[in-house]
């Protein structure tokens, strides 16, 4: 093992004496750029083990994120002092407390983090239950009277070492698009889809969206309440989308809170719906701008989607030119990007192949679908599938309208689920 | 969320048939015998729900899974429980070793056998937080409820028809509350694309035939039978000696229906017997007794909790006419002040409710309140 030197010891003693809040970021980025400092077993002490003892990071065999700490610093004669000893977990506990540090300036001291200590060449490892975590200031308290009694510094009782972990660097989030994107919206509008590009903190994200009643520009107005809180937020699997809401208790007609307080939306009225700053990533990052989207409100729409209305317009068999549906009105556009498909009926078709496999996009402001196949054609039957749970932007789907008084109904049989359109494809 | 016992919510009458009928059934009966040993692999911690014998159910959104843990913590004496914790999620955050903005408290249920609390939790900002299950003690003490090598067994719910296809990127079906009655767990699901309402019964002990195929409710607001509201939360209610369901629903209304006519792909009609106003939009709420009447505890989003009288609800026929002027109809409730940001509720013993409230410095302090 190579000694320490004693330029480097200087800088060292001088890190730690001043390591404190803030200073454990040098500290930890110190020894990341000198990795010689890390040679953990010292042939002989040259300084007290209080200027010695090092916290940091160490990675896991299969990532690069943080997977333990190493406390380091040790020389060769205390390791060997310490595997002579065999410490239980318990004692290591007692002895090596690694907690966070709250980062509110508060003294209150943290319960340790529970977790298997290892004694290596490069010193103690503890690899905690949970990952340390990018953002967290963690703190060592080495409780010197509990070291092995040879090897127990005279006059030392408590050495304490912290440890910031820097936060991702990560690209800053933005909001790509919020659906539906036409700039006309019905009253009874029902929910927004808010996509980002990259995946956001989960959790409170109502505080951070407002819908202002810009009708008159010198007194914009903020709508009260306007969307569904929910505990359980309605976000796709990778926190790149969210579902918001508008409260159904402004839009259906006859309830107390539309009665009360009136629709979200008001016909005839021109709003600004604004995604914040505020908003953070997954990261804990803000949001790199505020996003936008000004609309004008238009009549509520009660009529549910029909299918026998919609344009299909059929491409050539032999080409991969995409197959064309054409709505009468926007549709909700989650919704057809998983919901349609169409499949092959014809001889040359089999369950396996049956679904037409290819590249769904929507466009013309979700008035437009386009199926473009992996593979060429075939000249043969197919048919349009559609589930009938497919809504337009007020909620209304082809299977039953949003808002509609059955009370003769309720014991009609169920509606189909399936709405089907058969077509062909030739030369 | 889900604060609702067989126990905490039957009327005094429907109670003593209940404890006489079913209590030598269930003591005869170990739930956790047909359970295997493990570590349960959620994606997710959401709702929480007890059912008897220190079984925890949990919902997991993300594999559209409930899993039930025996936790083994089946005895104790809630009543003599009360129980302030300043600042939980910032305790939580330290045993977990993280800082408070990166972890998020789905849900805090009160176990009604030992007066235990057990909190679910996300630890991480995004959808790739580590899920974990946390327990206040009854002195105060915030500890991890390890799921390494429980007992436990699981039911996943049927998804969305296009997973059947293989498609890339199901829809979710977030699950908004679970509450475990007469044997049975019922889920309410919220999908995160097609406004629809969910609710699902599952028989307990976990069937593999069975997953509990989804019911809608009709339930009749003002003129109209509404179909396609999500329910939001729900607890078990005894109505002349049936078991009933009351739930609320995103729009408000409150509802109720037989616990009877939950049965797989069936319709059933529910019975509109409060309109909650604009300031009251339910998270949670509980059924509770007091000087021998039974009230509603409601937690709402933003403004005060609601103390909802029920006495009318048996003779109650429903509310499906128009209501003008916004006048009220259907059972009578107050709001009640000082307890205001309240986002979690559960009962935690005959003279009690445990809340978890928000403050403004972003800490989430667990409190004991007297039953109003």
């Amino acid at each position: 093992m190579r000694s320490q030197s004693p330029a480097l010891s200087t800088r060292q003693s001088l890190i730690v004496r001043s390591r404190r809040r803030g200073i454990a970021v040098t500290l930890a980025t110190f020894f990341l750029v000198c990795p010689w400092v890390l040679d953990a077993a010292m042939s002989e002490p040259q300084e007290p083990l209080a200027s010695r003892v090092v916290l940091k990071v160490i990675s896991g065999e299969e990532a690069e994120a943080p997977a333990a700490f190493l406390i380091g610093g040790w020389t060769e004669r205390e390791l060997a002092a310490f595997s002579k000893e065999k410490f239980s977990a318990e004692a290591m506990q007692a002895a090596f407390a690694v907690s966070v540090r709250n980062n509110d300036g508060t003294e209150v001291a943290n319960p340790p983090l529970r977790g298997g200590y290892q004694l290596t060449q490069a010193g103690v490892v503890f690899s905690p239950r949970f990952a340390p975590m990018p953002g967290v200031t963690y703190e060592l308290r080495l409780q010197a009277n509990r070291l092995p009694k040879s090897i127990r510094p005279e006059g030392e009782t408590e050495i304490v070492r912290e440890l910031h972990i820097p936060k991702v660097e990560s690209t800053p989030v933005h909001v790509t698009s919020v659906y539906p994107s036409a700039d006309e919206l019905p009253e009874n509008l029902l929910k927004f889809y808010l996509h980002f590009s990259g995946p956001m903190t989960i959790g409170n994200s109502y505080k951070h969206v407002t819908l202002l009643d810009v009708s008159n520009k010198e007194a914009p107005r903020e709508v009260k309440l306007p969307f569904l809180t929910l505990e359980q937020e309605l976000w796709n699997h990778n926190g790149t989308r969210l579902t918001l809401l508008f409260d159904p208790g402004r839009i259906k007609r006859g309830l107390k809170p539309r009665e009360e307080v009136g629709p979200a939306l008001i016909e005839g009225n021109t709003y600004e719906f604004v995604v914040k700053t505020s908003w953070q990533d997954a990261h804990g990052a803000a949001l790199a701008k505020h996003h936008r989207k000004r609309f004008r409100v238009t009549a509520p729409d009660d009529m549910q989607p029909a299918p026998n209305n919609w344009e299909v317009m059929v491409p050539q068999a032999g080409t991969r030119n995409p197959l064309t549906l054409r709505f009468e009105e926007p549709l909700d556009r989650a919704m057809l990007m998983r919901v349609i498909e169409v499949r092959q009926l014809g001889a040359n078709s089999s369950a396996e192949t049956a679904v037409v496999r290819g590249e769904i996009s929507v466009d013309a402001r979700e008035t437009r679908w386009r199926l473009t196949p992996a593979e060429p054609w075939a000249e043969d039957d197919y048919e349009l599938v559609v589930e009938t749970t497919l809504e337009d932007r007020a909620g209304n789907s082809i299977g039953r309208p949003f808002e509609v008084d059955i009370f003769d109904r309720v014991d009609r049989e169920p509606a189909q689920e399936f709405y089907r359109r058969r077509f062909s494809i030739r030369h | 969320m889900l604060r609702k016992t067989l126990l905490a919510s039957v009327t005094v009458a429907f109670c003593s048939l209940v404890l006489f009928s079913l209590a030598p059934i269930a003591a005869a009966q170990d739930l956790t015998a047909g359970m295997g040993q493990g570590t349960p692999q959620l994606v997710t911690a959401g709702p929480l729900a007890f059912g008897p014998q220190g079984i925890l159910f949990v919902g997991d959104t993300r594999s559209a899974t409930i899993f039930a843990i025996a936790t083994g913590d089946a005895t104790g004496d809630p009543n003599g429980v009360t129980m302030d914790v300043a600042n939980l999620n910032g305790k939580v955050a330290a045993l977990l070793g993280a800082d408070s903005a990166s972890i998020r408290i789905n849900d805090v249920v009160v176990n009604p056998a030992s007066g235990q609390v057990y909190v679910s939790v996300a630890r991480g900002r995004g959808a790739d937080a580590t899920p974990v299950i946390c327990r206040v003690t009854t002195n105060g003490d915030v500890e991890e409820f390890s799921l390494d090598n429980v007992k436990f067994s699981k039911a996943s719910l049927p998804n969305a028809p296009a997973e059947r296809q293989g498609r890339r990127n199901p829809r979710m079906e977030s699950i908004t509350d679970i509450a475990y009655i007469q044997e049975q767990v019922v889920i309410a699901g919220l999908s995160n694309e097609e406004f629809a309402s969910k609710l699902r019964a599952v028989a307990f002990p976990f069937d593999d035939v069975n997953a509990g195929a989804s019911v809608e409710i009709y339930h009749g607001a003002h003129g109209a039978l509404e179909t396609r509201s999500p329910v939001r939360t729900f607890a078990p209610f005894g109505i002349d000696g049936e078991m009933h369901v009351v739930a609320a629903y995103t729009c408000t209304p409150l509802v109720t229906f037989p616990m009877a006519d939950l049965k797989p792909g069936s319709k059933v009609k529910g019975t509109t017997v409060a309109e909650l106003g604009n300031r009251n939009r339910p998270l949670d709420m509980f059924v509770y007794e007091k000087d021998s009447k039974n009230y509603i505890l409601m937690a709402n989003n933003a403004r005060g909790m609601m103390k909802i009288q029920t006495d009318q609800i048996n003779s109650m026929k429903g509310i499906d006419s128009r209501i003008s002027g916004g006048g009220t109809a259907g059972l009578k409730y107050e709001t009640i002040e000082g307890m205001d940001n309240v986002v979690q509720l559960d009962r935690l013993n005959d003279g009690h409710a445990l809340i978890l409230v928000q403050t403004e410095s972003g800490a989430q302090d667990l409190k004991t309140v007297v039953l109003p």
